[in-house]
């Protein structure tokens, strides 16, 4: 039973302050437990920090690891910056969606996994590359992927 | 601060150490292109457009946000910044919708303008043009981001001026946009639809939600009785609005309102009056429940509510201080009831077939006239709100020479206005007007200000107050008031506005009466007003509104001649039976 978004935000308050640099260690206790940040959260984070809805939405909406939408169990991200796109990041990204019967940005049915892409996450030096959570594998191919990805629970 | 040196264009000079590139540019009458920058706002230096050369500096500098440093040496107009501008310009319209015939803004733009000015006839950065998006809708206004450059001045507006803060950007690199929490709409936030965005944006992204085919479709339609009313501000603005000098011309906006063709022209300054009736009267009655009966119920300060942009912003914000809300109508909203009624009957029409439309310098107005307590009369009270600028493109449409028309007057029955009705339109102006009727009223003599101009009360600082004692000689049934101070308060601008709210919150202060604008500058600055604003401009108005007060024969609203008949035929007596039912309203909570 995870706790109420309303709690992580009280919680996260405790732990980062209500000044407006506590946003981000808000918004980011609240993705790491419940996967996703519900609009509750964003009110309660809102009224903590005094600060509008609107401003939250707005911070959050920067970055691609926050999503408000709720996600899969497994969060794959593939980079889709220029290296690993020159090394074949998009044929790998083919033979995922195919894989996975979902387009990118989508969950499975099951709710095993949310695919993504994301801009440059650092691996340039072993593309192509990507994050599960929030470990990376490098140095992929399009067959490689796919079984990772099989291993996920 | 102490001045320094610095060189423009080859022109030494000496300004305020500390000052901008911009500002001192200004003042040596050197204009630097500028599209993010705004008089009222924040500095943010996101568009670039205002770069500049300095002697030294490897990269073009940001004028609008760097300080002059001694000695520097300016070049305004060297070939690397008329590069750097052009490619700025090229590439900011290639993101853009460009379909300036079809566009609010289409000869008052800011983008079209320096395009223009900087000789754009080819854009090879232009791919495929943007496709028109309108994104937004709501009762007062509407967003097209295909139109938006990304300046953030309305974000700066909503949350510095207002305070409201329910627009951000949204997302990031080229799929960001200017939203709202959630992406859920300005209808569905608590947005005051006051508009002061659309004043501030450079460009054709924001703009009231129009109802002239609705307006023109009354006026053709035969069966129908189309009356108007014209707020106090629109005979400082619409002038301006057609594009010529600030100035008051009642008299000619009457003529072309009539030109257009709506069966009777009159005028919101006559329920302006009836307002300050009205709402003495409260104030009054609170004052005595207060001070003589004890009722702790009873709430203060009183605020006005004549800004639907403020009485918006208190049901989102301060819920719990509803009931120090005055429970008047708005003027428009007065004046829609009884043109149902009242009017209907002295005209001798059905009901049923009188329209009612408003001329508002106002966007909230338009969100007033939909809500769902506002037909009292038995209809929607006020069926079309047009802005300023709304009435500007009729009076042009139907090809009038607003300019060389003769002074027209306003038809009769809700046609009469006062000096106290007028001053309606500044910020401060509800207080002096209520003043001069309130105080008369309690003591039986004139308010002791020199020719009725209560100078406390009037200008442009955000907060400002008065307190007035009263004499030990009272009117009869007014003794509890004698020598009592009563004070009072004038805030504009919904940021100014919350700063005081917080203290009355809080019981920091003991104001009797505050009146209250959303917009900076009250109605003569509001967001149906003519575009651009800033201080120069709204002093402008300002000081045209107050010479309209001093040149009328009428200066008290009490003295209104149609306004006395209102009351011995009509409404009987202020606060009366029909009052309530006609002339004053509830508010509610909102999330
Ligand atoms: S916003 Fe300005 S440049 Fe763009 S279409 Fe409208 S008038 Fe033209
Ligand atoms: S209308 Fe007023 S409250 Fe609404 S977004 Fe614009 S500035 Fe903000
Ligand atoms: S809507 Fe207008 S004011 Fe707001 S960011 Fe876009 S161009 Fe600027
Ligand atoms: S006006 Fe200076 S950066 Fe926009």
């Amino acid at each position: 039973m995870s706790r109420k978004p309303e709690d992580i935000v009280s919680a996260a308050v405790v732990k980062h302050g209500s000044g407006r640099e506590a946003v981000m260690g808000i918004l980011t206790d609240v993705n790491r437990e419940l996967g996703y940040i519900p609009e509750e959260a964003i009110k309660a984070a809102a009224k903590a920090v005094d600060v509008s809805n609107a401003e939250i939405y707005s911070v959050l909406s920067f970055y691609s690891f926050f999503s408000t939408e709720p996600r899969g169990r497994n969060i794959v991200r593939l980079c889709n910056t220029i290296s690993c796109e020159m090394n074949g990041s998009s044929d790998i990204l083919d033979a995922i969606e195919k894989e996975l019967d979902i387009k990118t940005g989508e969950t499975t049915a099951d709710g095993r996994i949310t695919l993504e892409t994301t801009s440059c996450i650092g691996l340039c030096d072993e593309s192509p590359a990507m994050l599960i959570n929030d470990t990376p594998h490098t140095r992929l191919t399009p067959e490689e992927a796919c079984k990772i990805l099989a291993g996920l629970e | 601060m102490p001045n320094v040196s610095v060189t423009i264009n080859g022109v030494t000079t000496s300004v305020r150490e500390g000052v901008t590139i911009l500002d001192s540019c200004k003042t040596a009458g050197v204009e630097i292109p500028t599209l993010c920058y705004h008089p009222d706002l924040s500095l943010a230096g996101n568009c670039r457009m205002c770069l500049v050369e300095v002697e030294g500096w490897k990269t073009l500098a940001i004028a609008c946000v760097t300080p002059v440093t001694p000695n520097m040496v300016i070049n305004t107009h060297s070939k690397k910044v008329r590069h750097a501008r052009r490619t700025v310009l090229k590439l900011l319209l290639a993101a853009h919708n460009v379909n300036c015939p079809e566009c609010e803004r289409n000869k008052n733009c800011e983008l079209q303008e320096l395009a223009e000015k900087h000789n754009i006839t080819f854009n090879e950065y232009q791919t495929s043009p943007k496709p028109s998006s309108i994104e937004e809708v709501s009762p007062g206004i509407m967003r097209d981001n295909s139109r938006c450059i990304m300046c953030t001045r309305c974000v700066r507006t909503c949350e510095e001026l207002q305070s409201v803060a329910v627009i951000r950007p949204v997302g990031r690199s080229a799929s960001v946009n200017i939203s709202t929490f959630m992406d859920l709409g300005l209808n569905n936030v608590p947005c005051t639809q006051c508009g002061q965005c659309i004043n501030r944006c450079p460009t054709g992204a924001l703009f009231e939600t129009s109802e002239i085919r609705q307006v023109w479709e009354a006026i053709e339609d035969p069966e129908k009785f189309v009356v108007v009313q014209t707020a106090p501000a629109i005979r400082v603005g619409i002038a301006e609005a057609l594009g010529l000098p600030t100035d008051r011309t009642t008299g000619k906006m009457v003529a072309a309102i009539r030109g257009l063709g709506f069966d009777r022209v009159l005028d919101t300054d006559f329920t302006a009056d009836l307002t300050i009736i009205e709402e003495g009267h409260e104030l009054i009655s609170r004052l005595k429940k207060v001070l003589v009966d004890g009722d702790t119920d009873t709430a203060l300060p009183m605020t006005t509510s004549c800004s639907p942009g403020w009485i918006k912003f208190i049901e989102h914000k301060y819920p719990d201080l509803l009931p120090n809300v005055s429970s008047c109508k708005s003027p428009q909203q007065m004046f829609g009831a009884l043109s149902k009624t009242y009017l209907a009957g002295k005209e001798g029409v059905d009901p049923s077939k009188v329209i009612c439309v408003s001329i508002m310098p106002c966007t909230a107005k338009k969100y007033e006239k939909e809500r769902p307590e506002m037909r009292d009369s038995g209809y929607k009270d006020v069926d079309y709100v047009l802005t300023t600028r709304e009435l500007a493109s009729m009076i042009q449409e139907a090809g009038i020479d607003f300019d060389n028309l003769h002074d027209e007057k306003y038809d009769r029955w809700m046609g009469d206005s006062t000096g106290a009705a007028v001053i309606f339109g500044a910020t401060g102006g509800v207080m002096e007007a209520a003043l001069r009727t309130a105080y008369e009223i309690v003591t039986g003599q004139e308010i002791p200000f020199e020719g009725l101009n209560i100078i406390p009360v009037r200008g442009m600082e955000g907060i400002k107050d008065a307190a007035i004692t009263m004499p030990d000689k009272m009117a009869s049934g007014f003794e509890f008031l004698a020598g009592v101070t009563l004070k009072v308060a004038v805030v504009h601008g919904l940021a100014n506005t919350r700063k005081l709210m917080d203290k009355v919150r809080a019981g920091e202060v003991d104001y009797h009466f505050i009146e209250i604008m959303a917009c900076p500058g009250g109605c003569l600055g509001g967001g149906g007003q003519p575009i651009p604003t800033n201080p120069t401009v709204r002093k402008k108005r300002s000081d045209a509104i107050y010479e309209e007060d001093a040149v009328l024969h009428f200066r008290k609203s009490h003295a209104n001649p149609e306004i006395q008949l209102l009351y011995a035929e009509f409404l009987k007596e202020p606060l009366g039976h029909k009052s309530h039912e006609l002339l004053h309203t509830h508010y509610t909570k909102r999330d």
